[in-house]
């Protein structure tokens, strides 16, 4: 109960997206697309609309009326549809509202416009009082908030010229008449400025502005509607063909004019790093494509200063950068960079450079790398290959992962914003496991972690979990018709099968034949035992304990006093 | 009766786990300040990726010397029975030379005692840090502080905020046991009071105090009457909103579980002849802490998340030379063969080791003012040993003066330290937090610890 409404609605929200099935995910992607086509028909609509109802009222001619209103309808419904087809590129292909922000704001403000112009006249009439009344009350609160501060203000000056004139009148005035009454006299002009004051704001109660046609109305709303719309397909292209992409190659004579305030904060990445770390990744992936030659998508990244006004990265934040995303998607998705047909997915050393040099990595004087990745705060985000792994799944809520949660069977996340899972089967009887297997279906290619230690389970059954990294199963009665499964593991890094039925044979065919293989706990070969004997350790301690095992009494004072002290 | 694995089973249909596990967010106090009570204070996971899921901490009570384990300071020897004139106010009486001789041991060349000479053929498996501060110059404040991050008695001990922050993976212990001596610092504080440290002493069967069941009651007798608490339990903590009775009925649950768990657990005589050889069970000298050590082992591989051992007897006054000897001969072959089985077993990597007293030991020799041999506290430097755990193996971290009085370089605090534990377990100190009165308590006092990133690998 005491949760609050934002966090409900989004744990609803997300509820309810689990629900949706990937082909309705499909779908939507592949609408999405029609989005950047369909814009043009309310941009190019509207203008036509405007164009033909200015004609129609200069001409008086009914018929260029009827068309005006025709293509002002066509232009709404078109752009409705591209909001909806907007909406469904954006959730399909996640974008962040600090992306698409204002271009959805405006067109959603556009639409809305448009929608006020198309209304019959009567209802156009009454939102149009609607918003005078509004307008009307929000003046007059401004007006006469001004107009208290400004006594606030003057009345110190009103109540000291008050003062002097009472002072002079009963000491100077006495013998010399005449000056105070000038103080009365100024007081007295104050006071009445103010009143003028005071009653102009009164007669702001009368203005009111007067509605003499609806048709005047409806032009306001089209022509806001039309700004709008102007707004919105500026940012759209700006979302598609890169930031200021219009002024871009404007003449030199230009130029002056469209410079903008360009904050030149020193604080972007260091030219030195890119230049020695950066740029070997990005001439081996993308100049082909991004580079001096070719700007596909109107994006190159030849040069640091290219890639600031291309705006695809956040300083000091990897995961925010449009760059990281789209090289971090997976190949089979249709913007994933660099694409399918083109390249090969970046390495993992590329990439940690990459988020390295966004996190402000800088070389020092000798030329070596001083990035800023020392210390704790770099193990917080995961490392590149898990991101990739967990981008690809689906999210779990915490309620969803608590409701599959069981004392005996304990599913913990790896790390707060990961989707990826550690499952504790140490306490799952083999009469269970398949129910319980079963159970957690839904999560199989979360788990990257397993543990069922000292628990006999068919490592056969847990063949349905394909993302397994790490695997502890010691003294789980492995034996050598289980190796096949633990082969099919191909991402295995970390095995523990110690104490196990496994000949040295099984042992030899896992580290040959697991590729990923890092770590192997394997049976042991000989009993453990420490590595020097009691002779060899040392002959002083040797006689320290003989010796003191005799001299019981002084070790009972040296407890005692230990005692006293505690 | 019941098996223990049914009851496991059972636990969507009775008691504890039908209140604990399946609470509805949001529906209980404990359930909105704690996020989903299955998942702990933090439900969406760890704050970053984990180098250690379970902590075995080995605490020498009294406080080691660090003379006559890991800091050679040949000054002492040098003045060896004479007074500095700059510490004559803080020490009075004369430096005391080291009882032992330094050798160079392993790839990493610490210098380790001859008292050591197990953990010296392994030195290169631990990080060694020399600077470690507890401010606090007295065992009792010394021991709240380095368990629970503050000065006062009655703060949760770090066990408790791991097990609270991230649970246990074994259902039927305790998440945070405490073995050796039974002392106060491993109390739940204002935490929930399953989270209390539960003291087993070493002996098998009979590890736990008042855990069979009475001869004149029989099994269903007991699960009946344990099934009614759990039920007045629930009552209480529905209508009342009460977390006191959710754990209530947790430890109830608990204790149950443990009647079957425990002589299983605890049996060292399950364990082959030659580890009970490596932990020095056969010698007298070793067999007390080495049992517990590996009881400890056994404990941690059954998915237990914090076992402090306690080994008392290090507060060295006086007769150092007679009795620091056989105390260093009985820490010495069982924390060697912990480390060395844990690592057979693969255990090392993610069990993060750490042994260490509350505060370290003077260059001066006490024993002038109270007769005898030996040191007085030195709250300002001490010497801990960290392993396993994503541990940078073979280092040594911080530097003191040529006394081995105050540290030059790197010092440690004790909320450094826990800092660095909960670092190690995935758990950002800084946001681990229980409001208590108005404010968010955290496990690491109040100031701004450091995580010592240089510690791990």
């Amino acid at each position: 109960m005491d949760m609050d409404f934002g966090t409900r609605a989004s744990l609803w929200l997300d509820g309810m997206l689990q629900q949706v099935p990937a082909e309705v995910f499909d779908t939507f992607a592949f609408a999405g697309n029609f989005h950047p086509i369909i814009v043009h028909f309310p941009l190019a609509l509207l203008p036509l609309a405007l164009g033909l109802a200015a004609l129609a009222r200069l001409r008086g001619s009914e018929v260029l009326w009827l068309q005006a209103r025709t293509s002002a309808v066509l232009a709404f419904a078109s752009a409705l549809l591209a909001i909806s087809l907007g909406f469904a590129k954006a959730w399909a292909e996640s974008y962040s509202w600090s992306d698409i922000g204002a271009h959805a704001s405006f067109a959603l403000l556009a639409t809305g416009l448009l929608a006020f112009a198309l209304l019959p006249s009567a209802g156009l009439r009454f939102s149009g009082e609607a918003l005078l009344a509004i307008f009307a009350l929000l003046t007059r609160l401004i007006a006469k908030l001004l107009l208290y501060l400004l006594l606030i203000l003057l009345s110190p000056l009103l109540l000291l010229l008050w003062l002097l004139a009472w002072l002079y009148r009963l000491t100077l005035g006495r013998f010399m008449g005449g000056l105070h009454r000038l103080l009365f006299a100024l007081r007295a002009a104050l006071g009445r400025a103010w009143k003028a004051c005071k009653n102009s704001v009164y007669r702001l109660y009368l203005v009111r502005p007067k509605l003499h046609s609806v048709g005047r109305w409806r032009a306001v709303f089209a022509a806001g509607a039309m700004l709008a719309l102007v707004v919105t397909g500026l940012e759209g292209g700006n979302r598609v063909h890169g930031e200021g992409h219009l002024l871009k190659n404007a003449p030199a004579w230009m130029q002056p004019y469209l410079a903008e305030a360009e904050d030149q904060d020193s604080a972007w990445l260091d030219e030195a790093y890119y230049q020695a770390e950066v740029v070997p990744v990005l001439r081996k992936h993308c100049f082909k494509c991004h580079g001096e030659d070719k700007a596909k998508g109107n994006l190159r990244l030849h040069s640091a200063e290219a890639i600031r006004s291309a705006n695809i990265l956040v300083l000091d934040d990897p995961w925010g950068s449009e760059l990281l995303r789209r090289v971090l998607l997976p190949p089979s998705h249709s913007a994933a960079m660099p694409p399918r047909e083109h390249g090969v997915a970046l390495a993992e050393e590329d990439i940690a450079t990459l988020i390295a040099w966004i996190r402000g990595a800088s070389l020092d004087e000798d030329g070596g790398v001083a990035g800023s990745s020392a210390g704790a705060s770099a193990s917080k985000s995961l490392p590149p290959e898990l991101a990739r792994l967990n981008s690809s799944l689906r999210p779990i809520s915490a309620e969803q992962l608590a409701a599959f949660n069981k004392p005996s069977l304990r599913l913990q996340r790896l790390h707060a914003e990961s989707q990826l899972l550690r499952a504790n089967f140490q306490f799952v009887e083999a009469e269970h496991l398949a129910a319980e297997l079963e159970r957690i279906k839904p999560l199989w290619p979360h788990i990257l972690e397993l543990d069922i230690s000292g628990q006999a389970l068919p490592l056969s059954a847990f063949s349905v979990l394909p993302n397994l990294q790490r695997l502890n199963a010691a003294s789980a009665g492995v034996d050598d018709g289980q190796v096949p499964a633990i082969l099919a593991w191909s991402s295995l890094h970390w095995l523990n099968v110690f104490d196990n039925p496994l000949s040295d044979e099984a042992i030899a065919a896992i580290e040959a034949d697991l590729p990923a293989l890092e770590t192997l706990h394997a049976p042991a070969k000989e009993t453990l035992r420490l590595a020097l004997n009691t002779e060899q350790a040392s002959e002083k301690i040797a006689t320290q304990i003989t010796t003191q095992s005799g001299d019981k009494s002084s070790e009972k004072s040296t407890q005692t006093s230990e005692n006293a002290v505690q | 009766m019941k098996t223990r694995r049914a009851l496991l089973r059972d636990m969507g249909k009775l008691g504890l786990a039908s209140v604990a596990m399946s609470t509805p967010l949001g529906q209980l106090a404990q359930a909105s300040t704690m996020g989903s009570a299955a998942l702990g204070p933090m439900p969406m996971g760890l704050h970053h990726l984990p180098s250690a899921k379970r902590v075995i901490f080995l605490w020498l009570q009294g406080g080691i010397s660090q003379f006559e384990s890991f800091e050679n300071k040949p000054l002492l020897t040098k003045l060896h029975d004479t007074s500095p004139l700059a510490y004559k106010k803080e020490c009075g009486p004369a430096c005391l030379k080291s009882l032992a001789t330094f050798k160079q041991q392993g790839e990493s060349g610490t210098e380790v005692s001859d008292f050591f000479p197990h953990i010296g053929s392994i030195i290169d498996e631990f990080t060694l840090i020399r600077t470690f501060q507890n401010f606090a110059p007295a065992h009792p404040a010394a021991g709240n502080f380095l368990f629970s991050g503050e000065r006062l008695a009655g703060k949760p001990s770090l066990g408790s905020w791991i097990n609270y922050a991230i649970g246990s993976e074994n259902p039927e212990l305790p998440g945070f046991i405490n073995l050796g001596f039974k002392h106060s610092n491993n109390k739940n504080g204002y935490l929930p009071s399953d989270l209390h440290g539960v003291y087993f002493a070493t002996d098998g069967v009979s590890a736990v105090d008042f855990l069979d069941r009475p001869g004149d009651i029989d099994a269903a007798m007991q699960r009946m009457a344990i099934d009614q608490v759990s039920q007045l339990d629930k009552l209480g903590a529905a209508q009342r909103n009460d977390r006191a009775s959710l754990s209530h009925a947790k430890v109830y649950e608990l204790a149950y579980m443990m009647q079957s768990s425990i002589p299983k657990v605890m049996n060292l005589a399950d364990e082959p002849d030659y580890i009970r050889k490596l932990y020095g069970l056969d010698q007298p000298h070793c067999s007390e802490l080495g049992g517990n050590l590996l009881s400890a082992r056994r404990l941690i591989e059954s998915g237990v998340r914090f076992v402090n051992v306690s080994d008392q007897g290090w507060d060295h006054h006086s007769g150092l030379d007679t009795a620091f000897p056989k105390k260093s001969a009985g820490l010495d072959q069982p924390l060697t063969a912990l480390i060395l089985d844990l690592k057979q077993r693969g255990l090392l990597d993610d069990t993060l080791v750490v042994v260490t007293g509350e505060f370290g030991r003077t260059p001066f020799n006490e024993g002038k003012v109270i007769g005898g041999t030996g040191r007085g506290h030195n709250p300002d430097a001490g010497v801990v040993l960290l392993a396993g755990g994503g541990i940078r193996q073979g280092y040594t971290h911080g530097e003191t003066d040529e006394f081995g009085w105050k540290p030059v370089r790197d010092p440690v605090t004790v909320n450094d330290l826990n800092a660095s534990i909960l670092h190690a377990l995935g758990i950002d100190h800084m946001r681990l937090s229980y409001e208590l009165g108005g404010r968010n308590f955290r496990a690491t006092g109040v100031g701004e610890p450091r995580v010592v990133s240089e510690l791990f690998a």
